[in-house]
């Protein structure tokens, strides 16, 4: 499999009023063709931060301070103005989370997608019509026909999110964005919504970064997870890996914090992780987890931790071996 | 088992919009005992919040009854969204006196729910979405209830302040001998603090019974397709082919997408039904 997304050492920081954050902290990532990596972390931990970066979108008070984004070899980083903009259309799609503010309410369904695909290329009204059905289809909708005509207001919540998938991919983008894409919707539709994009990926080879804060739907879609605290990937590795043999404190405290369907009321006691989340203010060194760690010792608070690695499952921890 | 604190007959609730009557709730019964947890479970739409708002009086019924077990009973509620519940220009101290009777007591409550003199002249964009949620819980304990419906109160917090607010409302329930009806779509958080569950679908109850026993061996096929869209980590879940056919049903409300069914369901709604020791389902298809 080949990269379809290299993120190398990226830096970014957000100036406000008390000095600047430092919001994303030396991340490195890859996404091959046809994997779906989840990015799991908690609100405030980085995770829609680099999404923006991404997509070219961060505030007017954020900077990229170094790093690469590859994408195809080309590097996002570096370009501007209608290089960039040919860039997102023709390689990136995204789905937000909450499709309803992401569509355009005073618009039908097949104006917005008539409207997307002529970003591309210009076609008459026909082609990009037929284009936009095939795409719903493809996106699980059985009446294309009927959902073209509709407004926003007149779809349901999983549909509106089916929309949004199909009009993100009518480009062909080899890579699809998924920022919470399922949050806002019920557990079945959910279910739905997911398999869609695992057979999206397996069929067209698209390569999904799916950003979440749960680990049980990362669990049940993504072939790979990368755990973000402090703007950090603390932890990243296999599925399987992950779950069954966490290695970073800070994915053990996240795995025992989270309220199981296996175990019920008085079997298992919740472990809530103490103190509170990480402030970017703080431009300590040493562990971004440290002061909410069970395990930190002296040095954790003074030394950074470096990325180690094993048989592709990598943590940044400094302690030998944690239990 | 317990005496029952609050018997719930025959429960409607119509409400009327342009696209016609919903009804958010048609013929519900059940009760809940004293001190126990009752989780309330289903999609959007199902009338679980409408169950909690008719339960803590804040939305008057159609019909049916809700007799308490006796009239010095009180109840509370405590909403999802913790920033639209309070008022955003009163400070906490002034929140939590809407229901009790002075600053003393006040900082009391602020303390059981594990917030503190720090917190007592905030206002509520000060405070992070899980200690507001904390504000809202000691609102709600200054009257002193018995009965707390929780609508929904940890899906709108971040992982790790869930967990914090599920163990203050178990701590908080062991110390003040409060029963919950606890509503959520989140099946793992309601296994976790639930001693029974009532699953529901479009205003009916489906299936109602202990904890464990739904989670592991569901009868109703509502629940059954509920179950295998939670997501785990643990075990890859068969899948369960729901359909989605275009057919009127004046029976079974979830007959239209169930794969179990028989011309019955359409015709004849079905009653709940005793399935085992507490058990109760409402299904033509599956009853014993």
């Amino acid at each position: 499999m080949t990269e379809a997304l290299c993120i190398k050492n990226l830096n970014v920081t957000y100036r406000v009023s008390q000095g600047t954050r430092h919001v994303l902290r030396d991340v490195s990532l890859t996404l091959k063709k046809g994997q779906i990596r989840a990015i799991v972390g908690e609100s405030g931990c980085g995770k829609s931060t680099l999404v923006n970066t991404i997509i070219s979108r961060l505030p007017a008070n954020g900077r990229i301070e170094s790093g690469q984004i590859l994408i195809d070899g080309q590097d996002m980083v570096s370009l501007k103005g209608d290089g960039l903009r040919r860039m997102r259309f023709e390689k990136l799609g995204v789905v937000f989370q909450d499709p309803f503010s992401a569509l355009d309410p005073s618009y039908t369904v097949e104006r917005q997608i008539i409207e997307t695909v002529n970003i591309k290329r210009k076609t008459d009204r026909k082609t990009a019509v037929r284009m936009g059905m095939e795409m719903l289809t493809a996106c699980g909708i059985r009446e294309p026909q009927e959902i073209m005509k509709k407004y926003p207001h007149e779809l349901s919540g999983g549909l509106q999110q089916r929309v949004m998938i199909a009009m993100a991919l009518i480009n062909e983008p080899e890579i699809l964005i998924a920022d919470e894409p399922t949050t806002a919707l019920d557990v079945t539709v959910q279910k739905e919504i997911l398999k869609l994009l695992r057979k999206l990926a397996d069929e067209r080879q698209l390569a999904v970064l799916f950003v979440t804060h749960s680990l049980d739907v990362a669990a049940m879609l993504a072939d790979r997870i990368a755990v973000f605290y402090g703007g950090q990937v603390v932890e990243e590795g296999r599925i399987e890996d992950i779950f069954n043999f966490p290695l970073h404190p800070y994915t053990q405290a996240l795995l025992k914090t989270i309220p199981s369907i296996e175990y019920g009321k008085n079997e298992r006691k919740l472990m809530p992780i103490e103190g509170e989340l990480f402030s970017f203010l703080d431009e300590n060194e040493g562990c971004c987890f440290a002061p909410r760690c069970p395990y930190a010792r002296e040095t954790c608070f003074r030394v950074s931790p470096v990325i180690k690695e094993n048989m592709g499952h990598s943590y940044a921890c400094l302690l030998e071996e944690v239990l | 088992m317990n005496k029952t604190l609050v018997e719930v007959s025959n429960l409607t609730k119509t409400f009327h919009s342009d696209q016609g009557e919903i009804k958010a709730l048609d013929g519900v019964s059940f009760s809940v005992s004293e001190g126990e947890t009752l989780g309330v479970v289903g999609e959007s739409g199902c009338g679980k919040t409408t169950l909690g708002r008719v339960l803590a009086g804040l939305v008057r019924r159609d019909e049916g009854t809700v007799v308490f077990a006796d009239k010095t009973r009180r109840k509370q509620i405590i909403f999802q969204d913790p920033y639209n519940s309070v008022d955003p220009y009163w400070t906490v101290e002034r929140i939590v006196m809407e229901t009790c009777n002075d600053r003393n007591e006040a900082i009391q409550l602020l303390n059981k729910v594990g917030l503190g003199i720090r917190e007592k002249d905030s206002y509520p964009h000060e405070l992070s979405g899980g200690q507001l949620q904390r504000v809202g819980i000691a609102r709600a304990l200054g009257a002193k209830p018995d009965f707390i419906v929780c609508d929904e109160p940890v899906s709108a917090l971040d992982v790790s302040y869930q967990s914090k607010i599920i163990s203050l409302l178990e701590e908080l329930q062991q110390q003040e001998h409060l029963t919950y009806l606890f509503i959520s779509h989140d099946l793992a958080v309601v296994r976790h603090i639930a001693d029974r569950i009532m699953i529901m679908y479009k205003g009916q109850i489906m299936e109602i019974g202990e904890t464990g026993e739904i989670i592991k061996n569901p009868v109703h096929p509502y629940t059954e397709f509920l179950l295998s869209a939670v997501p785990s980590p643990f075990e890859k879940k068969e899948n369960f082919d729901i359909r989605d056919d275009k057919v009127v049903s004046k029976g079974c409300p979830f007959a239209p997408r169930c794969p179990y069914r028989q011309e019955i369901c359409l015709q004849k709604r079905c009653e709940l039904k005793m399935h085992g020791d507490g058990h109760l389902v409402a299904c033509h298809v599956k009853e014993k």
